[in-house]
């Protein structure tokens, strides 16, 4: 596999970024957005475990990387939750998902 | 202390204790205003008492010598009262190295004096000095031992100290600069306490009178018919003022004790202002009399005009002599000792420059302390000494200060006899007196000169006077200059013999007049006459008082007190004249003449007041004897006005013979200066000299009475006539030399014109100056709180007005929506990667 | 270094064993967040103890965390902790923080006992997160403090349910902040890559010893700048920074004003704890090394915005810390200035105290760009720079606290959040007017209180650290935040209002006096006795600079 390098991956992962971001910013829906947010959270997993996996000038890397990687998930997931918690009781407030009318506080 | 001092401060205090007293008490001593007068006249008689006590003491411990004893030698001794041998051993004088007589002529004159020197401490002093006896023998080198014997020369040391006998201390230090020391201190010698004694005397027989003579102001209510408060014909209703008129009499006395105590010319020149305050207090006493708060405040800047001669003496004084004090203590060697020295100094020098060489010693600084000047300067003893007379002349009234005193009657009787006849216008004959070692020859002569010039044109002014306040006034005048003559020529005894006797029998005719006034209501003599029938007591004292002014008395034997006390200085004048000089035969001449004068005007006085027809008959008929309050006053101060001239029976002294122990003896007499000699005046008493004296005086008195008995008394000559014959000289004379007019012109309107200017300076330029500033700054605020509110609050307002746009302007990022933020965020984390880059 | 994947030997029991009392307080803390979880099970009633029991539960903290007597800096739990005295100067304050923070709720009388569990268990939770934070030393442990910190934060905003704005603030800042949190793990992937490590002392290691190459390789020193811009993002999210603030005047607007304090004061101290400790880590590096960029002197820009000294070597070394105080400072300055700027228009007190902390969050900024910009110069500079920052934070802390709480009580009386309506409250409540005075005077920076120590201790270390132009620009803010805090004076003292509706049993309350005055005088006591206090902050400089 010596064609396939840490920064093909890397690619991958700021091509998830950027959608992800692209995501965010497009979307009216908090949901979505939402949705946006873990697509970046997993590229930086991807990035994380790809150290991981080339370790380069330190061993321990390997394991430290993937250790963060499943933290990370556990706290996108967590983060997800609450987000989606809260976007609930937004939802039972102002009848609609749509980030734009959270209008409110201006100023 | 000694006794006697204490006694001493005790009646110079207790005036005080009494004036404090009544000007605490205020108020309530307007209703009990008898109160308040009894406690004035207490503490003056106990002030009299303690005198007296003080004087009793005083004398018991330095008994003067009798007149035959006394050798009238100097110098005298240092305490009267041990080693004064009349006839010291002879032999001891010309063979002990001791003393060293010279005789000759000394710089000043062409007179034979003869001069003792004696070395003491290294230093040549002269030990005695004196007038060689007529018929003296002279050898070039000395003098024969029989001279020698006549002179009773005193072998004792004589050091520069203070005139014999005198007790000085220091009470209280109120400042000290440097070599300066203000104290307030005593100087008690027999001048010192005879004049307590006086004063004291004089001022409660005058508190008893005017006990009689105030009663009206007892009242509530007092109506003042010389006062007219505004045009209408109401006299003036005033409150009585009782009180406050024994309270200034008793700070008045205790000005004058302090004065008479003092010992340095500050407490003097400090009580000599209080005194003038006194009297300008109670001059002005009816003080809702246009006429008397005038008198007042020409009494008062008179009086002040010739302090500032005295403050000019003063001054010089200090910086010749760097002490104010008499007498030596223990700070300072005082003034007396160190004029001694310096005009022993010149003496010397010039004495023995006339000698064979000899080795002489310059003499060197005398003792004090560091700081004084070495030798005082001749020329600023001086100029002190005129300085000071400056002020006595001021004080005493003499020509050309004398415009205030006739003025000065608007007071209360009791008033001008205690302040202006006995006791405050003597202060400047007394103040001469005790100043006596300090003032030079010239100064001396300059005093002679305007005593006598006084003493003469007052008398003159007298004559033509029409109330009887003012005759007295004049005669005061007179009476004075009769005593700074004699002060002037040599007679000390003899001034301060006539200041004592004078007082007593002034304040009896001050009294008398007062008497009169409140029996009559009116003191013109125009209107009074024949008194004598309705007010026999007060027409008997006053007689006497006439008499003794007159100097009546039997020649060389006895006389009334005014008798010996002007025998003594017409026996000083004719000394003066007897030494050949004509200036002192001009003197003696003029003295006589005004002798003449005081008895012609006195008499005067007299006849037409007691004497002869009324010439307003209801005067007459409504006059009525004082009350005994006033008489009793004026039988004692008549009985003293007669005796007080002898000698006291049993001891064989009087007066005199105390105040020789006061003399300031050493130094002073023998002084020649070209035509101006001054006799030492124990040879006064030589008996040629004194029968001269004698007959000239009784002449002039004599005279003076006849003619005016011949033309008042017994109307043999018509007043009127006389008068309109010498029409032009009385006018003058009534007008008083139209000397009043003369001030006025010079110096009062001057003295108007630099305030007006004044005045219009400070109104018109300093003020416009002061409010131009004020307006101009006034302006300048406007201006600059114009700037600050247009331009820099509205700079400031203009700036926060837009940042307050700004805000509101940024404001509008938060749209709220949530999009937008998370655009807005990445794209600035965009730019702030290209920053990072940029740079 | 220690692997903690490591199969579990006994070695790492030992270890664990050294370094749980470090943990005490944190452990306190977690217990107290299951007794809370454990209260809410049972009888509503129970729940009405929370507040004793957070009570309780904060005390036991605090004083474990004063208590522990801290041995010379190290590692435990096998580096994902460090253990040194900026931390632990960081736990205090947080752990005092959360004393005074549950008096104050007991005091304001929010939450209701019915949610009092949730909020004391959320209140805990992100202490508990920023204690961890200050004591990062590992990227896993800032990961997850971060969020630890963050989440609960989020529960706050949204904690009553039922409010409109409320939830709509909690969503805003949940959204917001999880995309913050994306971007900050993402530069932390990256910079991990660039180093390969994820244990911020190696990190900064292999920095210095690769920054001779990184001059060859000028796409690395792109990457370089993107990992730690993204990285910073996160950074600038908690501390409200601009272009990362949009969510903060929103959410203290919606929140209330008891979670406004807390995000205000707590979660910038925490995170400014970190912020140093990575600047430490990743950007001393730079400063001290020797860089090839193949240029012989600094580019112009640079040298025109930062002076020269000898303290400072320009040469070639310290010029990417340069830029990156740089940035900083401008980022700090335009956050203040914005601020600053648009408090002035605002009328809701929460709002405007919103933007009072974006402001002083620009303010700390400056400072830490000094930091930043100290890096280079010798040790002692930099501590004293370091210091004065920590010295704002203690004086930032009492401040803030104050000015929120006199918000609250304000609310309590007034039922009302709009600053025209307290107009002349101030004559009716003499104690809140005169400590409201005391806090708003102190964050203007006047004297004689502790707020201007800190705001002239910050420009003073900004002037050390030549950067003059944040100084002329620290003064100007001062100078424009002057208008709407005394605005807040003026209204309640000069202006004249009708309160005969309100009833005033609520002034009656000396408590809230008491509390009031007690802040108010800890300020006026810092203003004049401050020698101590900054000792100490020069002890937390002094363990945290070591590079």
């Amino acid at each position: 596999m010596s064609s396939i390098t840490f920064f093909h991956y890397f690619a991958v992962a700021c091509f998830l970024f950027v959608t992800g971001l692209f995501c965010i910013l497009s979307k009216r829906n908090v949901i979505a957005v939402l949705l946006g947010v873990e697509l970046v959270l997993n590229a930086t997993n991807l990035n994380l475990v790809a150290l991981g996996r080339f370790p380069g000038w330190q061993p321990q890397l390997a394991h430290e990387g993937q250790v963060l990687a499943l933290f990370v998930i556990v706290l996108a997931a967590t983060e997800a939750a609450l987000a989606l918690g809260i976007a609930l009781c937004f939802y039972s407030l102002h009848r609609a998902p749509d980030l734009d009318e959270a209008q409110d506080l201006k100023g | 202390m000694n006794s006697v001092v204490w006694l001493l401060l005790i009646a110079w205090l207790l005036p005080l204790a009494s004036f404090a007293t009544i000007l605490l008490g205020g108020h309530r001593f307007s209703r009990l205003g008898w109160v308040a007068g009894l406690l004035a006249t207490g503490s003056i008689t106990a002030s009299f008492l303690c005198s007296l006590a003080a004087a009793a003491t005083w004398l018991w411990q330095n008994p003067p010598l009798m007149h035959a004893q006394s050798d009238h030698h100097e110098p005298l001794l240092n305490k009267p009262h041990n080693n004064l041998s009349p006839h010291p051993a002879a032999a001891e004088i010309p063979s002990a190295g001791s003393m060293r007589v010279l005789s000759g002529v000394d710089s000043f004159g062409n007179r034979e004096g003869y001069f003792a020197l004696k070395e003491s401490d290294g230093r040549l002093n002269i030990a005695q000095r004196g007038e060689l006896p007529y018929g003296t023998s002279r050898m070039a080198g000395g003098l024969p031992s029989s001279t020698l014997n006549r002179l009773n020369l005193q072998s004792h040391d004589r050091s520069a100290k203070s005139p014999p006998g005198a007790i000085v201390g220091d009470w209280y230090t109120v400042a000290e600069f440097g070599t300066l020391r203000m104290t307030l201190g005593y100087y008690v010698d027999s001048l010192t306490i005879l004049m307590m004694l006086m004063v004291t005397l004089v001022a409660t027989c005058i508190h008893v009178y005017s006990f009689g003579y105030m009663r009206e102001e007892l009242q509530d209510v007092v109506e003042d018919p010389e006062a007219r408060v505004d045009n209408s014909a109401q006299p003036l209703q005033r409150p009585g003022r009782f009180a406050r008129f024994y309270q200034f009499l008793s700070l008045f006395c205790f000005s004058m004790l302090g004065l008479v105590l003092a010992n340095n010319l500050f407490m003097i020149f400090v009580f000599w202002e209080l005194v003038g305050i006194c009297s300008f207090l109670l001059i002005g006493f009816y003080l809702e009399r246009p006429s008397a708060v005038r008198a007042a405040t020409k009494a008062f800047v008179v009086n002040r005009v010739g302090d500032f001669g005295m403050m000019v003496g003063l001054a010089a004084l200090w910086g010749a002599g760097g002490t104010l004090a008499f007498a030596e203590s223990s700070k300072d060697p005082g003034l007396f000792s160190r004029a001694r020295t310096v005009y022993e100094q010149a003496v010397t020098s010039s004495a023995v420059a006339q000698e064979k060489p000899a080795k002489v010693q310059e003499p060197s600084a005398p003792p004090g302390p560091p700081g004084l000047p070495h030798r005082l300067s001749y020329t600023l003893l001086v100029l002190g000494g005129l300085g000071v007379f400056c002020g006595c002349v001021g004080k005493s009234a003499q020509f050309p200060l004398h415009v205030w005193l006739p003025d000065a009657m608007e007071g209360p009787t009791p008033v001008s006899a205690l302040i202006h006849a006995a006791t405050m216008v003597a202060a400047g004959v007394y103040l001469v007196a005790r100043f006596y070692p300090v003032l030079m020859p010239e100064v001396l002569l300059f005093v002679a000169m305007v005593g006598l010039t006084s003493a003469v044109m007052a008398a003159t002014m007298a004559l033509v006077a029409g109330e009887i306040k003012r005759v007295l006034a004049f005669s005061t005048v007179s009476q004075l200059g009769f005593m700074m003559f004699a002060l002037g020529i040599g007679g000390w005894v003899a001034g301060i013999f006539h200041l004592l006797t004078h007082a007593f029998f002034k304040a009896l005719l001050f009294l008398g007049a007062g008497s009169v006034i409140h029996a009559t209501g009116t003191g013109e003599i125009s209107r009074l006459g024949g008194l004598c029938r309705k007010m026999p007591w007060t027409a008997v004292t006053m007689l006497v008082g006439c008499l003794a002014i007159a100097g009546a008395g039997i020649p060389l034997v006895v006389g009334l007190s005014g008798f010996h006390s002007k025998d003594a200085i017409f026996a000083q004048a004719s000394l003066l004249a007897l030494k050949g000089s004509p200036v002192g035969r001009l003197f003696l001449a003029l003295a006589a003449v005004a002798a003449f004068l005081t008895a012609f005007y006195m008499f005067r006085l007299w006849y037409l007041t007691f004497v002869g027809p009324s010439r307003q008959s209801h005067l007459l008929a409504h006059a009525h004897e004082s009350p005994a309050i006033m008489i009793y006053p004026l039988v004692i101060l008549s009985i003293f006005a007669v005796a007080v001239g002898w000698k006291i029976p049993g001891v064989g002294w009087g007066i005199p013979e105390i105040l020789e122990q006061a003399r300031p003896g050493v130094g002073l007499s023998g002084i020649m200066w070209r035509w101006w000699v001054l006799p030492p005046e124990a040879e006064s008493h030589l008996p040629y000299v004194h029968k001269v004296a004698s007959w000239v005086a009784f002449a002039a008195g004599v005279s003076g009475f006849l003619l005016a008995t011949m033309i008042y008394g017994l109307r043999l000559l018509d007043a009127a006539r006389l008068r309109a014959a010498c029409g032009w000289i009385c006018y003058v004379l009534e007008r008083r030399y139209f000397i009043d007019e003369l001030y006025e012109r010079v110096f009062v309107r001057a003295a108007l014109l630099l305030a007006k200017s004044a005045a219009f300076a400070d109104k018109v330029l300093i003020d416009g100056c002061a409010h131009t500033l004020a307006r101009l700054t006034h302006r300048a605020a406007l201006a600059e709180e114009a700037i600050d509110r247009r331009v820099v609050d509205a700079g400031f307002n203009t700036l926060g007005h837009h940042l307050f746009q700004l805000g509101l302007l940024m404001r509008r990022v938060q749209t709220g929506f949530l999009r937008q933020y998370l655009m807005l965020a990445l794209v600035g984390t965009i730019i702030i990667f290209v920053l990072a880059h940029l740079f | 270094m220690t692997d903690p994947v490591v199969a579990v030997s006994l070695e790492s029991v030992i270890d664990l064993y050294r370094d749980l009392p470090g943990v005490a307080a944190e452990l306190a803390l977690g217990g107290s967040i299951i007794l809370f979880l454990l209260l809410r099970m049972t009888f509503p009633k129970w729940r009405q103890s929370a507040y004793f029991a957070a009570f309780m539960g904060s005390l036991l903290a605090f004083g474990l965390a004063m208590g522990w007597n801290l041995p010379e800096a190290r590692e435990a739990f096998g580096g994902l902790l460090i253990h040194d005295a900026f931390g632990q100067f960081f736990r205090v304050l947080l752990l005092g923080f959360l004393v005074l923070f549950v008096i104050f709720t007991m005091l304001s009388r929010f939450p209701p006992f019915i949610i009092s569990t949730e909020f004391f268990l959320f209140v805990f939770s992100g202490i508990l997160g920023m204690c961890l934070m200050a004591r990062a030393n590992h990227l896993l442990l800032v990961v997850l403090t971060m969020e630890m910190a963050s989440l609960p934060s989020y529960a706050l905003a949204g904690i009553r349910r039922l409010e409109p704005r409320g939830t709509e603030a909690a969503l805003k800042f949940a959204v917001f902040g999880a995309v913050s949190s994306g971007l900050m793990f993402f530069g932390l992937s990256l910079l991990s890559a660039l180093t390969g490590s994820l244990h911020l002392a190696g990190m900064s290691a292999q920095l210095s010893e690769r920054l001779g190459q990184l001059g060859n390789h000028p796409a690395e020193l792109s990457f370089l700048a993107a990992a730690l811009v993204l990285a910073g993002a996160g950074l600038a999210f908690k501390l409200s920074l601009v272009p990362f603030h949009f969510w903060t005047p929103d959410v203290f607007e919606g929140a209330t004003a008891e979670v406004g304090t807390f995000l205000s004061v707590a979660s910038k101290l925490a995170v400014l704890a970190l912020f140093i400790r990575l600047l430490t880590a990743w950007v001393a590096p730079l400063a001290v090394g020797s860089l090839n960029l193949g240029m012989e002197s600094p580019g112009p820009f640079i040298q025109s915005f930062v002076t020269s000294a000898s303290e400072i070597d320009m040469a070639a070394n310290g010029v990417l810390s340069q830029k990156v105080a740089l940035i900083l400072g401008i980022v700090g300055g335009i956050s203040c200035t914005f601020g600053n700027l648009v408090a002035f228009g605002q009328t809701n007190i929460k709002r405007l105290l919103a933007y009072s902390t974006i402001a002083h969050g620009g303010y700390i900024t400056m400072g830490l760009a000094g930091v930043t910009a100290a890096l280079g110069a010798p040790r002692e500079i930099c501590q004293q720079v370091l210091a004065s920052v920590l010295f704002y934070a203690i004086v930032y802390l009492l401040m803030n606290l104050g000015i929120f709480a006199v918000a609250t009580f304000l609310r309590n009386k007034l039922s009302t959040e709009e600053i025209d309506k307290y107009r002349g409250w101030g004559r009716h409540d003499p104690v809140l007017l005169i400590t409201a005075t005391v806090f708003l005077f102190s964050l203007v920076g006047l004297p004689p209180f502790a707020g201007f120590i800190a705001k002239f201790a910050l420009f003073a270390a900004l002037a050390q650290a030549r950067l003059w132009w944040l100084v002329v620009l620290g003064v100007i803010n001062t100078v424009l935040s002057l208008f709407y805090y005394l605005r807040i004076v003026k209204v309640l003292a000069f202006e004249k209002g009708d309160f005969s509706d309100k009833v005033t049993s609520d002034q009656a309350d000396p408590s809230i006096n008491i509390f009031l005055l007690s802040l108010a005088g800890m300020l006026l006591l810092l203003g004049v006795w401050w020698q101590q206090p900054f000792h100490w902050c020069m002890q937390a400089a002094q363990s945290v600079l070591v590079y």
